[in-house]
């Protein structure tokens, strides 16, 4: 949902207030773009940078991400069949 | 490109595997997603290994874990499975059946998201790969 928020004049430059829930640290480097319809885009100019930053956070507390457990993804076989001419059998309620 | 990422694929960038992280630092913001089917599975995983009995430390890794896929999902949009993506199972299911390949249930699933969505799916499953621009959405299938 779009945020309201006004421009403010910042030396020679035009500065907008980004609510501190959109996550951007000071000194973020961004990426400025203009759709047709005049629509501000801000985009984040390095992906993924708070996983990354995250990582590194959790190195420095002495855990690497590298060496945790990997996650057990188990499959769940091949699909059912369905015979949609035949009844399926009613299950007894108790 | 926009590209669907396979719950492999998310558990490999959650170990930091290279091959994976580098893919994802060159990415243009946005381009990347995952089905919620993927989202799903790795949230069970999740819960199933912090269900079992662990110490203090390994309580504290499962916490870096956490929050460690809460920030990669920051980055992802997480993709709702919808009508399309059912008409996509059933034709892709079909092709599966004739070429006489067997594809786990949920790989299918995801397979048929990517169809329906048009992106390329990245995965590591060798029975995915096979899928490759096979079955009726010609969907693309790669690996990093």
């Amino acid at each position: 949902m779009p945020i309201p928020t006004k421009s403010f004049q910042n030396g020679r430059s035009t500065a907008v207030r980004i609510p501190a829930e959109f996550g951007i640290k000071p000194g973020e480097e961004l990426l400025l773009s203009q759709d047709p319809d005049g629509t501000v885009r801000v985009a984040r100019a390095k992906p993924f940078a708070s996983f990354f930053a995250a990582v590194e956070r959790m190195r420095a507390e002495g855990f690497d991400p590298a060496t945790f457990e990997p996650l057990q993804i188990t499959k769940w076989g091949p699909p059912r069949e369905v015979d949609l001419e035949r009844p399926q059998p009613r299950r007894k309620s108790k | 490109m926009t590209y669907l990422l396979d719950s492999n694929i998310v558990s490999a960038a959650m170990l930091m595997d290279r091959a994976v992280t580098s893919k994802l630092a060159e990415l243009e913001p946005g381009s990347a997603a995952i089905s919620a089917l993927t989202y799903a599975e790795i949230r069970y995983g999740l819960q199933r290994m912090a269900s079992m009995p662990m110490s203090k430390s390994r309580q504290q890794e499962m916490a870096k874990r956490e929050e460690l896929f809460d920030r990669l999902m920051d980055h992802f949009d997480v993709l709702a499975w919808d009508r399309e993506a059912a008409e996509a199972f059933a034709a892709e299911r079909i092709a599966c059946a004739a070429d006489g390949e067997v594809v786990d249930v949920l790989d299918l699933l995801i397979l048929a998201h990517a169809a329906s969505t048009r992106r390329v799916l990245v995965t590591r499953d060798a029975a995915l790969q096979r899928r490759n621009r096979k079955g009726p959405h010609r969907a693309a299938v790669i690996s990093w």
